[in-house]
């Protein structure tokens, strides 16, 4: 018998109310641009694409929607858009055009539209009477102009709500993989988001943290925080053999997600029609291939622009990426010295592929996660993926656990063998101190973790870290580390004292901060 | 970098190393909890372990776009020579036929492949009444009937089994070039009386508890709108009847049509009131070809 049945409504309602107060107002990396910010069910958060390690002969495909999903989030928790039509692209001949796309559409079910509830009881099976609030998609590719859908009306599991409502959440999300024809695997639904970066302190002036010592504005070092931890997000992944994707003749694709919607919307006060109509052409509002590459790379005046184009028009970014804001920032903020522009080791990154390893033969440039299918999967994946000597992990493809935010980093400062003058420390020990998801990934489809539940989950751990290889030995009063041909330099451990060691901070500066912190001065 | 006196860089030098050695130091002390285990990091590889080169291949071909064999004599002579390929699924041979406006649109042959799979191209059509456009000095438009495929999805709308259409033809540097989507395209729908005995038939094998057989009547299996509707007829002892189609503007509810099909939805759908022996409905019926199949499942006005 459902809860409802045994509660009177009114009862209930107060909670409901409070329970929509926790929604937090959100604000993360994963808002790349100013338009999509008013529209997270559109909003892409990132792209993974790798092939499947306990099933080789295939590749997932992931790709995230609505970021900083709260997990108390209720009473109205979290769904993908029914009037959004979510893809994913791939190109398998490299001429910034997909050869193949896959679509989803989702529709909703309320099974009692009378209660306010998301569930009416426990949620025990994906088809429980009690999951009020359901969503079904179909899934579609698009192959030389012809649509064939591969599946219908798949269900999506429920979101984490607690132990009352959700008590056994992994076998019923669990039901939420589906088997398709032609060895397809599809799930669609809530999962914890499996991007891991120091949001608070990124976006605080590119600072980070085990490094805050040496900032233009210096801070008290300290551990890596993972802001996305304790959020979830949507998912949507595919597991598709590589058969089906490399048609191209060549075993490296390229993969991009985009969100479209339908140009106009109207809204109208009241009657049937006070549900939003859209009508016209589906049209671009979230684009995202390359991790960070509309967070960081591209400027405001252009990110929305960006979010609308296509790969095969990228030659119009071709600047920014040759010469890119953060690594100016990383050279005016920190003694680091980084590559001259215009950067070409930045080109074969972020938009043509590694020649010899993911550069597909006569690419066009354009910004798309580029994954060599015949690399073989590894059994024990580095995070810092082909500048760690894993050739399987980013930017050759981008698997979950891979640091794209330390990798990226470290490649703005130019610490990759393209420019061994700079593939020296400090430059090739750089990261944000965050070197972990916050939660363990599954070993099957769909890999992307459990979402956290409502009821109890933690928020920015701090700890779920460990330190960027260090250059030099670092010998403090409880661990020594060690790093084979480094000097060695003997510190105490930090404190949290408020005092700025060595506080002079760039005059350049001197515009923007309003009041120095004690002990500070500008430079001379 | 330059500008930087030699002493803010020492002074920056002894930050640097200093932040490195605090920062590294307070990691191993933070990070020491009960957190997931982690693989520490390791420095950048020094080279690559595979050649950072790759042989230069022959270049990329260009985009082959097929050549008309004859221009078109005239305005329907147009239309007909772009709809014909695109009958025939070979949309390649309908691109040189595109006009300017087109062509920006669709500036890659692959742009204009891609979206065939949206179109409601035609099986059969034939070519009507050719009269000046007047909004456009020197184009024409041009009146169509056609048959299609007839489908029904959330992403390429409605096709309907036969439609009426009108082609906008411009003269470009003296060859005539049409536009890639019709000025108007109006859906021919079957008879509004078979709607009901569709859905009179599908609510009955519903009471029959023959749910397998009634989904022989719908769209597809899953239908839009709140599922318990659908459970009623099977669970009420009783007599189930059809009445005559309505607009959508019947429900106070469209959100879940509207939100799969747009406004459109609102021209070619129609909801049959259902009426039980405890409860009522509407079913929202689509026309697929020459008759209609429920979609959907709505709750009427008070």
């Amino acid at each position: 018998m459902s809860i409802l049945k045994k509660l009177r409504i009114p009862a209930l309602l107060g909670v409901g109310i409070v329970a929509a107060s926790l929604v937090p107002s959100g604000a993360s990396s994963h808002r790349e641009a100013p338009l999509i910010t008013e529209d997270p069910v559109a909003d892409n958060t990132d792209v993974y694409a790798f092939r499947s390690p306990d099933a080789p002969d295939t590749v997932t495909l992931v790709a995230n929607w609505i970021p900083m999903e709260e997990p108390a989030g209720g009473p109205n928790f979290y769904n993908f858009g029914e009037d959004v039509l979510y893809q994913i692209h791939v190109d398998n001949d490299g001429d910034a055009e997909p050869d193949i796309t896959y679509e989803w559409r989702f529709t909703t079910e309320i099974q009692n539209p009378d209660t306010f509830l998301y569930n009416t009881g426990p949620i025990t099976s994906i088809n429980d009477a009690d999951f009020n609030y359901r969503q079904f998609y179909d899934v579609s590719v698009v192959k030389n102009g012809v649509r064939t859908v591969l599946g219908s009306d798949l269900a999506v599991p429920p979101n984490n709500i607690g132990p009352r409502s959700t008590p056994n959440y992994a076998a019923v999300a669990a039901q939420g993989v589906h088997t398709l024809g032609g060895g397809v695997k599809s799930f669609a639904g809530q999962r914890d988001d499996p991007f891991y970066v120091d949001l608070g302190s990124a976006f605080d002036l590119l600072g980070l943290r085990p490094f805050n010592g040496a900032h233009a504005i210096p801070l008290p070092t300290a551990a890596g925080v993972d802001g996305v931890g304790g959020f979830n997000t949507h998912s949507i992944a595919l597991q598709v053999p590589i058969s089906e994707l490399t048609t191209g003749g060549s075993p490296i694709i390229g993969v991009y997600s985009q969100t479209k919607r339908q140009q106009t919307r109207v809204l109208s006060p009241t009657g049937p029609g006070s549900a939003p109509r859209n009508s016209g052409s589906f049209v671009n509002v979230s684009r995202l291939g390359m991790p960070l590459v509309n967070e960081v790379i591209i400027p405001l005046g252009q990110k929305d622009r960006f979010n609308a184009s296509e790969p095969s028009g990228d030659a119009q970014f071709l600047g920014l990426v040759q010469d890119p804001e953060p690594a100016r920032l990383i050279d005016a903020l920190y003694p680091i010295e980084v590559p001259p522009a215009p950067r070409s080791d930045l080109v074969a990154i972020f938009l043509t592929g590694l020649p010899g390893l993911n550069q597909p033969p006569n690419v066009k440039p354009s910004e798309m996660i580029r994954l060599n299918t015949s690399t073989p999967v590894t059994g024990s994946p580095n995070p810092m993926g082909v500048l760690a000597g894993d050739n399987q992990g980013f930017p050759n493809g981008r698997r979950l656990v891979d640091d794209v935010v330390d990798i990226e980093l470290r490649a703005l400062a130019g610490a990759t063998p393209f420019t061994p003058a700079f593939n020296r420390s400090p430059n090739n020990a750089l990261g944000d101190g965050v070197n972990a998801n916050d939660l363990p990934f599954l070993s099957a489809f769909p890999y992307v973790a459990t979402p956290h539940q409502g009821y109890e989950h933690p928020h920015h751990k701090v700890g779920s870290t460990s330190p960027q290889p260090p250059g030099p030995t670092v010998t403090t009063g409880v661990t020594t580390t060690t790093a084979p041909g480094a000097t060695t330099t003997t510190t105490a451990p930090p404190t949290t004292s408020s005092t700025i060691p060595g506080c002079v901070i760039d005059k350049r500066y001197a515009n923007i901060i309003q009041r120095l912190p004690d002990g500070c001065s500008f430079s001379t | 970098m330059g500008e930087r006196s030699a002493g803010r860089l020492v002074r920056q030098g002894g930050v640097v190393a200093a932040g490195l050695a605090l920062g590294i130091g307070g990691i191993a002390v933070f990070g020491n909890d009960d957190g997931p285990s982690y693989t520490p990091g390791t420095p950048s590889v020094t080279a690559f372990s595979f050649a950072t080169s790759v042989p230069e291949g022959p270049a990329r071909a260009a985009e082959v776009i097929p050549v008309l064999a004859t221009e078109p004599a005239d305005a329907a002579g147009a239309v007909t020579a772009f709809l014909q390929p695109l009958a025939d699924g070979t949309p390649e041979q309908a691109y040189a036929l595109l006009d300017e406006p087109s062509r920006k649109r669709f500036p890659t042959m692959a742009a204009w492949i891609r979206s065939q799979a949206d179109r409601a191209n035609p099986v059969t059509f034939e070519v009507g009444d050719v009269r000046p456009n007047r909004e456009r000095p020197g184009a024409f438009e041009v009146d169509l009937t056609a048959t299609h495929s007839p489908s029904l999805d959330a992403t390429r709308g409605l096709v309907p089994g036969r439609s009426s259409s009108m082609w906008l033809v411009r003269r470009e540097a003296d060859a005539w070039r049409v536009s890639a989507e019709p000025l108007s395209f109006r859906p021919v729908l079957p008879a509004e009386s078979a709607a009901t005995d569709v859905v009179q038939a599908w609510v009955t094998l519903l009471a029959a508890c023959e749910q397998s057989s009634a989904a022989q009547l719908q769209v597809r299996a899953g239908l839009y709108g709140p599922s318990t509707f659908v459970q009623a007829p099977c669970q009420q002892r009783g007599t189930w009847s059809a009445g005559q189609p309505v607009g959508l503007d019947s429900t106070p509810d469209p959100k879940a049509f509207l939100a799969a099909f747009g406004p459109e939805v609102g021209t070619w759908a129609r909801l049959v009131p259902v009426q039980g022996p405890d409860s009522k409905f509407l079913a929202a019926v689509a026309p697929m070809g020459d008759t209609w199949r429920v979609m959907g499942v709505a709750v009427g006005s008070q």
